[in-house]
C-alpha cells in the first residue's frame, strides 16, 4: 500500500459522547481530500488526531506505513504534517514575517545547527520572499494583530506551508472570510505545490468543490459518504444529513 | 513591542533603529552609576548594591512572567540557593568573586533544572501555586537546615569577596563596583538571550503555545532552558546580595522578599528587563528611604505605590516610557485594574470565570 496517510478504526469519547465511532481514512500521496459534514460530525476531533493535538481512544494512524498513533504533535510536525486551526493560531505580539520564521525554524535546511548566528537572518530573507508571493509582503513588520482575519487567514496557511509538509491539514479555512477574501484564498489553494496531500475540513461548498477531489461525509462519528464531490452531492443520505428530508420509505 | 528584530540592507521591512534610544540610556546609567563612589557615601552604595541583587531577582521574575508566560512566586528559591552556596564557598576559603558567581549560577541552575523538569509541563494556577511551595519551602529549608544554612541566626561573618584568587579583599567602594560590573554583564546576557532566536521561539509559545507545538518546537525544552536560565540569573543576584552585605538569613529569602520582587515587577512591567529593575530599585528606595521619613509607615507606602501603579500605570514604567502605549493615556481606570490585577493574580481572573 502507498498511502501517505492511513487512519484506520479511529474511536475518540469525549465522556459520553463518542465523537468518533470508528472512522477509517486514506490519503494518497498529492490527494486533495476534503471532509464535510453537520456540525459535530467530528470533522476537526479527525484532524485533530491527524495532527497529534488530540489521541484517540482507539485505532491506529500511520504515516507512510510508520505508526505514529503515539507520536507527539510537535515531532508529527518534524515528520511532515502541518496544520491550521479553526480560529487563525498565530503569535499576536509578533510581526507576520517572525510568525513566519518561527513556522520554519525547526524545518529549514540545515536543521542541525540550528541556534547557530545568522539563520535567523537567512530564513527572514527566504520568507520575506513567500509573504511577497502571497500578496501580503507589505504586511511583513506588521504585528499580527493589527492584521485583519483574512490576512491571519493567509499568513496561517504560509506558516503551516514554511514547514514543507507532506501533509497539510486545514481546518475549515474559509470560515469567517468576507466574500471579497474568499476568492483570495481559492487561488492561494489551488496553488499549493501539487506534492503536498491536503486534507480540508469545511462547511463552505463552494471552496471544496473547487480544491476536492476526493469527499468524505462524517456524521455521528462515523462516515457516511465518500467520492468525488459530484457523487457526494448527489447521495441520497447526504441530502437526508444536510436537509433533513428522510429518503422514501424509511421512518426516522 | 514589536520592533523588527533585524537589520538587512536592502529591504527596510527589516530594518529597525540600529541602536535603540534605551540601549543608549542603559550604558548611560551604568556609567552614571559607576562614578557614585565620588558621590556618596558608603551606605549609599551597599543599599544600591542590594538593590541591584535584588533586581537580578526581579528581572528573573519578569522573564519568567512577562517573557515566558509563566507567573512564578518562587524565584526566591534559586536566589537562596546562590546566596547560600556563595556564603557556604567564602567562609571555606573560596573568596574569588567570578568562581563565586559561577558556582552559585551553577547550584541555582542545577537546582532549577530538577524543580523545572516536572514544573514545565504544568500550566497557569499549577505552576503558580508550585512555585509558590518552591519558594515557600527554599524559606523554611534555610530556616530549619542548621547544619548547612545556621538556621535562624544565618550565615555571618562572611569574609570579603576578592577579585582574583589571592587578591586584596574589596573595600565597600570595591564590592559596589564588583557588583555593578557583574549586574551589567547579567542584564547584558539576558538581553542578548531574549533577542535570540530563542528568545523570539519563548514569546512565541507565550503568545500561541499551540502554534509553536503545531510548527513542531520543542515547547518543553525551550521553557525549560529559560527556567534553568531564569533560575541561574535568580543565582547571581543571590550571590551579589552575599558578597555585598556579607551577611544571610532566612530573612532574605523569606516570602516577604518573594512579594517585594513581585510589586517590583508590576510596578516596573513584567514585559520589560530594565522595567523591572527599575521597579525594583523604586521599591527598595520607598522600604528603606521613604520610610524612614515616616517611621512605621513602610508597608503602607508601599501599598500606595502598588496602587498608584495598577490605576496609573497597566503596563508598568517600562509601558509609561514608551510611546503609544502611553499610560496617562485617557481610559477606565477599572479596566486598568483588572488587567493589573489579572497580571498580578491570574488565579483570581480565572476563578471569577469558572464560577
Amino acid at each position: 500500500m502507498s498511502a501517505l496517510l492511513s487512519a484506520s478504526r479511529l474511536h475518540r469519547r469525549f465522556g459520553h459522547l463518542w465523537a468518533l465511532a470508528g472512522v477509517d481514512l486514506e490519503l494518497a500521496p498529492g490527494a486533495r481530500h476534503a471532509v464535510i459534514g453537520p456540525n459535530g460530525a467530528g470533522k476537526t476531533t479527525l484532524l485533530n488526531l491527524i495532527a497529534g493535538t488530540v489521541r484517540p481512544s482507539s485505532g491506529r494512524i500511520l504515516l507512510d506505513g510508520d505508526d505514529i498513533t503515539a507520536t507527539s504533535a510537535a515531532r508529527r510536525s518534524r515528520l511532515g504534517i502541518a496544520r491550521t486551526f479553526q480560529t487563525p493560531a498565530l503569535c499576536a505580539s509578533l510581526s507576520a514575517l517572525d510568525n513566519l520564521i518561527l513556522g520554519a525554524w525547526r524545518h529549514a535546511r540545515p536543521t542541525a545547527g540550528q541556534w547557530r548566528p545568522g539563520r535567523y537572518r537567512r530564513l527572514a530573507v527566504r520568507c520575506l520572499r513567500q509573504l511577497d508571493r502571497l500578496g501580503i509582503g507589505h504586511l511583513a513588520d506588521h504585528p499580527v494583530h493589527t492584521l485583519s482575519h483574512g490576512q491571519r487567514r493567509l499568513l496561517e496557511i504560509a506558516v503551516a506551508l514554511a514547514a514543507h509538509p507532506r501533509l497539510l491539514l486545514l481546518d475549515e479555512p474559509a470560515a469567517g472570510l468576507s466574500d471579497s477574501d474568499l476568492p483570495h484564498l481559492v487561488t492561494c489553494l489551488r496553488r499549493l505545490p501539487a506534492a503536498v496531500t491536503v486534507l480540508l475540513v469545511e462547511h463552505d461548498q463552494a471552496l471544496v468543490a473547487a480544491v476536492a477531489e476526493v469527499v468524505t461525509v462524517l456524521h455521528h462519528g462515523q462516515r457516511l459518504a465518500s467520492g468525488t464531490p459530484e457523487q457526494v452531492a448527489t447521495d441520497p443520505a447526504v441530502a437526508e444529513v444536510y436537509l433533513g428530508t428522510p429518503p422514501a420509505g424509511e421512518g426516522r | 513591542m514589536t520592533a523588527p528584530t533585524l537589520r538587512w540592507a536592502g529591504d527596510d521591512r527589516l530594518s529597525g533603529p540600529p541602536v535603540p534610544p534605551w540601549a543608549v540610556a542603559a550604558a548611560a546609567a551604568v556609567l552614571l552609576a559607576a562614578g557614585l563612589p565620588w558621590l556618596v557615601e558608603p551606605y549609599t552604595l551597599t543599599t544600591l548594591a542590594r538593590i541591584m541583587a535584588l533586581g537580578l531577582l526581579a528581572v528573573s521574575v519578569a522573564v519568567l512572567t512577562g517573557h515566558a508566560g509563566m507567573p512564578t512566586l518562587g524565584q526566591v528559591a534559586p536566589y537562596a540557593v546562590g546566596a547560600y552556596t556563595t556564603a557556604l564557598l567564602a567562609k571555606a576559603g573560596h573568596t574569588t568573586g567570578p568562581v563565586q558567581l559561577l558556582v552559585a549560577a551553577g547550584a541555582a541552575g542545577l537546582f532549577s533544572v530538577l524543580v523545572g523538569i516536572p514544573l514545565v509541563r504544568t500550566r497557569g494556577v499549577v505552576f503558580l501555586m508550585v512555585t509558590l511551595a518552591v519558594g515557600e519551602l527554599a524559606a523554611v529549608g534555610a530556616d530549619q537546615w542548621r547544619a548547612v544554612t545556621g538556621g535562624t541566626d544565618g550565615l555571618a561573618g562572611i569574609p570579603a569577596v576578592t577579585l582574583t584568587t589571592g587578591g586584596d579583599a574589596l573595600t565597600v567602594t570595591g564590592r559596589y563596583w564588583f557588583v555593578l560590573g557583574a549586574t551589567a554583564a547579567a542584564l547584558a546576557l539576558v538581553w542578548w538571550w531574549l533577542r535570540s532566536p530563542m528568545g523570539m521561539v519563548l514569546r512565541g509559545i507565550r503568545d500561541n503555545e499551540a502554534r509553536m507545538h503545531a510548527s513542531g518546537h520543542h515547547v518543553a525544552g525551550v521553557l525549560l532552558a529559560t527556567y534553568v536560565g531564569a533560575g541561574a540569573l535568580a543565582g547571581v543576584g543571590g550571590s551579589l546580595l552575599v558578597a555585598t552585605q556579607r551577611y544571610v538569613s532566612p530573612a532574605d529569602v523569606s516570602f516577604h522578599i518573594s512579594a517585594l520582587v513581585l510589586l517590583a515587577v508590576i510596578v516596573g512591567g513584567a514585559h520589560s528587563m530594565i522595567g523591572a529593575f527599575v521597579g525594583a530599585a523604586l521599591v527598595v528606595t520607598v522600604r528603606d528611604w521613604a520610610a524612614a521619613t515616616v517611621p512605621g509607615h513602610g508597608p503602607l507606602l508601599l501599598g500606595a505605590v502598588f496602587i498608584a501603579a495598577v490605576y496609573a500605570l497597566p503596563n508598568g514604567l517600562a509601558g509609561a516610557w514608551r510611546p503609544g502605549s502611553g499610560a496617562w493615556r485617557p481610559g477606565s481606570g477599572a479596566h486598568r485594574l483588572r488587567r493589573a490585577a489579572g497580571r498580578l493574580a491570574p488565579w483570581s481572573a480565572r476563578r471569577g470565570q469558572d464560577r
